[in-house]
């Protein structure tokens, strides 16, 4: 297809269906940089974490830091849908801090703001967001943004956060220490209930002092002393 | 799908987005600290590294003092330098996009790709053309070997040219062997100990950067595939516009398949 086409079809794929966006959204193939991104898998491995923890990992982010930007980007759909489209920025700008005041180790807002970026140049193709270019977005809010236009319920967001978040780690895991993908894939499926459980604590959240304040502090040390580490092959 | 007017158009983008590629060790570091060092106080220069063990180049780049160290920035890759420089190009434009941003106007970016194998070449979506680094104490048949980077990047650089006697590699054999894989395009044997081949590297790029302002720079894909042969025993490339390559039925025979 010719991009001329797929500039016109931008603020036209209302029409696609939910399911399948929500599929493109989690699709590692989805051109946004994330391949760069272990979700703090790397520093974990590095400050001692054996790869047989994982599984406990993808537990505690589930319950801290994915529950709040998952909480995040549910609100930020809920704002979007609700603002008139001139005031999408200012109500979202809201959202964004929101999220940012609860993420307190600096090299996490980083990552997630690159990756805002990544799901925004692709997805502003796409959609009309209506988003303001110029100062970054953290990931969930552009997420939140894109369910929004695409007609995604709140949990499929929350749900689309917290597989992509899994499917980091675990896919990190085996770039770092490979074993058995057949076993990684089970810890995908098997981590499949915790993200349900948080899909139905974050659902429900309409409004910026809905987001849980929960922290990883181990994590954030470990995001933090990541990003003057030699060597590493992940950025986060 | 893969005609570039999505990005910033030639024209309107006064910058050269030049991509280093090429396997590890040939110099492709080397050869920008070189390029910095001619160019870095005629010209406004900056330079992404994209190193497999992230910031390994961009500090040699740094200590090497050819360029001030904030103008050199590194890209993690996650293990994927291939993928990097050519289907998800997301952090690297990003990355180049900010240089340009705040070094505002510059004139040459050099964006180094990690040192993956000699399949892996820079997307146009993320450059406007690209070196392939060789070196001859690589062995002197890898240029026969050929490629996409070897056969058609923009130029081709037999690097490292001082150090031939020592591995016993004739560097005109090679650089013919080159020029036989590359179908006419350019083949520059390069030591950054020969002045006039450091020149006339300098007036390639030179040359490079005029070419993408009077808008004759097309980006070109040296293509990841090997060129194929028609029945007919017609050879093509990769290289032609993609709109039209899936319109019709090739009916062709792949080669070394």
């Amino acid at each position: 297809m010719p991009s001329s086409e797929l500039t016109q079809a931008a603020g036209s794929t209302a029409t696609v269906p939910a399911e399948y966006v929500a599929l493109l959204l989690a699709d590692a193939r989805l051109p946004t940089g994330a391949h760069t991104q272990s979700a703090g898998l790397e520093p974990a491995l590095r400050n001692g974490m054996r790869s047989a923890q994982v599984p406990d990992y993808l537990r505690a982010r589930l319950a801290t830091v994915t529950e709040t930007e998952a909480a995040a980007a549910v609100v930020a759909r809920h704002v979007w849908l609700a603002a008139e489209p001139t005031d999408r920025t200012t109500a979202l700008d809201v959202v964004d801090r929101a999220w940012r005041v609860r993420t307190p180790a600096a090299a996490m807002r980083a990552a997630a703001d690159l990756l805002g970026r990544g799901y925004l140049r692709t997805t502003a193709a796409l959609w009309d967001l209506g988003l303001a270019t110029g100062h970054p977005w953290c990931r969930a809010v552009v997420i939140g943004s894109v369910g929004a236009a695409a007609g995604l319920s709140a949990a499929a967001v929350a749900r689309v956060l917290g597989y992509e978040d899994v499917q980091t780690v675990v896919a990190a895991t085996l770039k770092l220490d490979p074993f058995d993908p057949v076993l990684a894939t089970r810890w995908v499926a098997e981590a499949g209930a915790g993200v349900e459980a948080m899909v139905a604590r974050v659902s429900g959240c309409t409004r910026a002092d809905d987001l849980p304040a929960v922290g990883a502090p181990l994590m954030e040390q470990w995001a933090q002393a990541h990003e003057t580490e030699e060597r590493r092959l992940f950025r986060a | 799908m893969t005609t570039h007017d999505h990005q910033t158009p030639g024209a309107a983008r006064t910058s050269l987005r030049l991509g280093v590629a090429g396997p590890v060790g040939v110099g492709k570091s080397s050869v920008i600290a070189t390029l910095c060092a001619e160019l870095g106080t005629r010209i406004s220069v900056g330079v992404i590294t994209n190193d497999i063990y992230t910031d390994e180049d961009a500090r040699f780049l740094r200590s090497a003092g050819v360029l001030a160290p904030e103008r050199i920035r590194a890209v993690e890759t996650g293990a994927c330098p291939h993928t990097a420089i050519r289907d998800d190009v997301t952090q690297n434009l990003l990355a180049v996009e900010d240089l340009e941003a705040d070094f505002a106007p510059l004139d040459l970016v050099l964006v180094e790709s990690g040192g993956d194998n000699l399949t892996a070449t820079f997307s146009p979506a993320l450059i406007d053309a690209q070196l392939f680094v060789l070196d001859v104490a690589g062995g002197g048949d890898v240029a026969r070997k050929g490629g996409p980077g070897i056969g058609r990047a923009d130029l081709l650089l037999v690097n490292k040219t001082d150090l031939a006697p020592y591995v016993g590699v004739d560097v005109e054999r090679m650089v013919a062997d080159a020029e036989r894989a590359r179908d006419g395009r350019p083949v520059l044997a390069l030591s950054k100990h020969d002045r006039d081949s450091v020149q006339a590297l300098v007036d390639w790029v030179l040359g490079r950067i005029a070419a993408l302002r009077d808008g004759s720079l097309v980006p070109q894909d040296p293509g990841p595939m090997a060129p194929h042969v028609h029945a007919d025993g017609a050879v093509h490339s990769h290289d032609h516009d993609h709109a039209r390559e899936h319109d019709h039925d090739h009916g062709h025979q792949s080669v070394g398949r």
